[in-house]
């Protein structure tokens, strides 16, 4: 009888705070729908990893497996990214291609909160921790995949858990950083045939720009741009559908469940993991204030109906399309004649891209 | 875990240099973009006039 109750001996506190922190995950997925993609399979998998001596993990257990076979070599989020740039339509940036440069303004919070950071941290820690200011899944555990982060769970927890909670972060700091005159102004939007032509060499283009300017980037732009050409090609309708759905899917679960073996109490319930959530959350806030101030800039030098309205700024977070979305129904809010869509979902799709690129930046920077 | 505030500013260089590329990078994007709509547009044309014949 004793092999029922033997195990028990092992329980600690430690297990006991993660497997609530697991169903604080569990619970934020299901009811109050924030990333339940990743949030459910990583918070079951924090309380798979956290069991006592769990067959879970370990050398011969099924998650250190599929890390190994996914996470450490990047596999799992490159796979996902080809279903990412399946899933992505650059119509609206390719309408009015200015927009991008929001995109990039919007990833100064990458940037500062590695300065920030690399007050408490090692510099490739700080930079791996800065990457959640990517707002992009993927980009964050390759970065810090590659840069050897001990945080890598924490890095996951903070960067899906941020990337749902952008409609609460966002618009206190828009409002914050902008008048009501300037969230007033309206922006026409003129909307230009782009031809099949320019759709297919798009990511042909931006894989070879991006590449050449930062190689470590290759893979990352490169499978998001290839899943883009699948689904703009227009002669490969049934691979595009498979990368949409199919293979996001599949690679999600994977992904969701297995980065969770970063999330071993031992590791996880540190000082540092609340540092780090404080510095993903700064990150998201600089983004934020990054794209608003660099359209505020921008406005100095335009004429009287020609302005920007600065909130278009805000959406070049790569948090794709919640983002655009959130800044849509604040200009609504304010003018209920105001539309501002297809500006911020062209902004907030350009993020995607510059946050990749920012991605390869940090690598270019600290690898070596 | 250390506390080096120093180190907030002797990383600036990464802000200023990484910001910098980042714009470069994507306003050379935004001319590939604007060439490439002009080059479809021309292509369109071209294939209109040719069907109009």
């Amino acid at each position: 009888m004793e092999i029922l109750y033997q195990n028990f001996a092992y329980l600690d506190w430690r297990y006991l705070v993660m497997w609530a922190i697991g169903g604080l995950l569990i619970y934020l997925a299901i009811a109050k729908d924030m990333e339940p993609t990743l949030l459910l399979p990583m918070g079951f998998g924090a309380i798979l990893v956290n069991l006592p001596l769990s067959g879970a993990i370990g050398e011969e257990g099924a998650l250190t497996t599929l890390f190994n076979a996914g996470i450490d070599n990047e596999l799992f989020p490159l796979l996902l990214f080809i279903g990412i740039g399946a899933m992505i339509d650059f119509t609206p940036v390719l309408t009015n291609p200015k927009l991008m440069i929001f995109g990039a303004a919007a990833q100064f919070g990458i940037f500062f909160t590695l300065c920030l950071a690399s007050m408490f941290f090692e510099i490739n820690d700080a930079a791996s921790i800065a990457i959640i200011g990517a707002a992009d899944g993927p980009t964050s555990i390759v970065v810090a995949n590659k840069l050897g982060s001990q945080y890598l769970g924490a890095i996951m927890v903070a960067a899906y858990s941020y990337m749902a909670l952008v409609p609460i972060i966002q618009p206190p700091v828009i409002k914050l950083l902008t008048t009501r005159k300037e969230r007033l102004i309206r922006m026409d939007y003129k909307g230009k045939p782009v031809s099949r032509l320019t759709k297919i060499l798009f990511p042909i283009v931006i894989t070879i720009i991006t590449g050449l300017v930062s190689p470590e980037s290759v893979s990352l732009i490169g499978f998001l741009m290839f899943g883009n050409l699948i689904r703009e090609c227009g002669v490969l309708n049934s691979l595009s559908e498979t990368a949409q759905k199919v293979l996001a899917n599949l690679i999600t679960i994977f992904l969701g469940i297995t980065i969770a073996t970063k999330m071993h109490a031992e590791t996880f319930l540190q000082l540092d993991t609340l540092l780090i959530l404080g510095l993903g959350l700064v990150a998201f806030i600089f983004d934020t204030a990054g794209g608003v101030l660099f359209a505020k800039i921008l406005n100095l030098f335009l004429k009287e109906g020609s302005k920007i309205n600065p909130m278009i700024g805000a959406a070049g977070i790569s948090a794709f399309p919640m983002s655009g979305r959130i800044v849509h129904k604040m200009g609504l809010k304010e003018d209920p004649q105001n539309f501002l869509l297809m500006h911020s979902i062209g902004v907030n799709v350009s993020g995607q891209i510059a946050s990749v690129i920012a991605g390869g930046l940090i690598l270019q920077f600290f690898m070596h | 875990m250390t506390f080096n505030p120093l180190n907030f500013v002797s990383n600036l260089y990464y802000m200023g240099v990484g910001m910098a590329c980042i714009l470069i990078v994507i306003a050379v994007i935004i001319a590939c973009v604007i060439v490439l709509q002009k080059l479809g547009d021309k292509l369109a044309e071209k294939k209109s006039g040719e069907d109009a014949q």
